[in-house]
């Protein structure tokens, strides 16, 4: 059974298979969430995205490891971040679920919102 | 799986120093960087912070009125503050992991935790202050089963109902902790299956 991924999750993910900025590149922690905050369009907070990494990273969608230091963060690590197979196949899920669910709705939308 | 704090203070340290910083300015920045941090807190140092201000208030209000009687709003004013701290770890816990277990377990120790260190704190209150407080309103029923008792050091009588009653009003939070998170739990999980209201034509 496909994995249920929420929004904020796919921006996760979709950070780490498709950054859309440099630093997004680099794949460890402030970098996803630089890249989750250029893709939502709004600041979030470090606690929402580590503990977005740590499900993800329970459930097998991704994996991570560590990196060495540099001064600007004191020396301390870096946790670099990669997704997986099962990742990738959570994402196609939801996209063809989506656009299933999208399938023959002309936009925009006509109505009261 | 995400062990070890280094890499998460790293980050943040590395996006202080190279963003926030100088784009908002000290206080700002720092204000930020508290924010992030409370976002990181485990369940197990809210209950700590909680209990912390809540007995470190008991102590310094009795510090500096030890007779002023505790009036029915201000007692269910604290009660209610303290039940919304449980129910709202639990809303959090499950707003993070998207389990309904945390979100119990995080009430539970939440509770127990702000209990325990509000306890201990009481404890000292009493042990600091017995001469005075005991001249309270609310100190009679203590005073009359002091009398009955036969015991000559009212000291010790205190201290030995403090540590009877400490087992019964653990488990009371521990329970009340649990409904409450449990609560905040579904509380969460309604939030997040609601359809956005929207009426499309």
């Amino acid at each position: 059974m496909a994995e249920h991924l929420g929004i904020f999750e796919q921006a996760v993910l979709l950070a780490l298979l498709r950054p859309q900025t440099e630093l997004g590149k680099e794949g460890y922690g402030r970098a996803i969430l630089k890249e989750v905050e250029h893709r939502l369009g709004r600041e979030i907070s470090a606690g929402a995205v580590y503990a977005t990494l740590d499900r993800l990273e329970t459930k097998g969608l991704v994996s991570s490891e560590l990196g060495p230091g540099t001064p600007i963060r004191g020396g301390r690590p870096k946790r670099h971040y990669r997704i997986e197979p099962k990742g990738l196949r959570a994402l196609n899920s939801v996209r063809v679920a989506t656009n299933r669910l999208w399938d023959g709705v002309r936009l925009p939308l006509k109505g009261t919102a | 799986m995400m062990t070890g704090r280094s890499p998460i203070i790293g980050d943040l340290v590395e996006e202080y120093r190279d963003s926030v910083r100088p784009k908002r300015g000290r206080l700002r920045a720092a204000l930020w960087f508290a924010v992030q941090l409370a976002s990181l807190a485990r369940p197990w140092m809210w209950g700590l912070l909680l209990g912390v201000i809540l007995g470190g208030f008991n102590l310094l209000s009795t510090a500096v009125a030890p007779l002023a009687e505790d009036t029915p709003p201000a007692v269910l004013a604290l009660g209610v503050t303290v039940l919304a701290c449980w129910v709202w770890s639990g809303f959090a816990a499950e707003r993070r992991a998207r389990r309904f277990r945390d979100a119990i377990v995080a009430g539970a120790v939440v509770a127990v935790l702000s209990t325990g260190v509000f306890s201990a704190a009481n404890f000292a209150r009493k042990m600091v202050f017995l001469d005075t407080i005991q001249h309270r309103s609310d100190w009679h029923g203590l005073l009359v089963r002091f009398q009955r008792s036969g015991s000559n050091d009212l000291r010790a009588f205190v201290i030995e109902e403090h540590w009877q009653g400490l087992p019964g009003g653990i488990l009371f939070s521990i329970a009340a902790g649990a409904i409450c998170g449990g609560l905040g739990g579904a509380y969460s999980m309604w939030r997040r299956e609601q359809p956005s209201r929207m009426n499309v034509t």
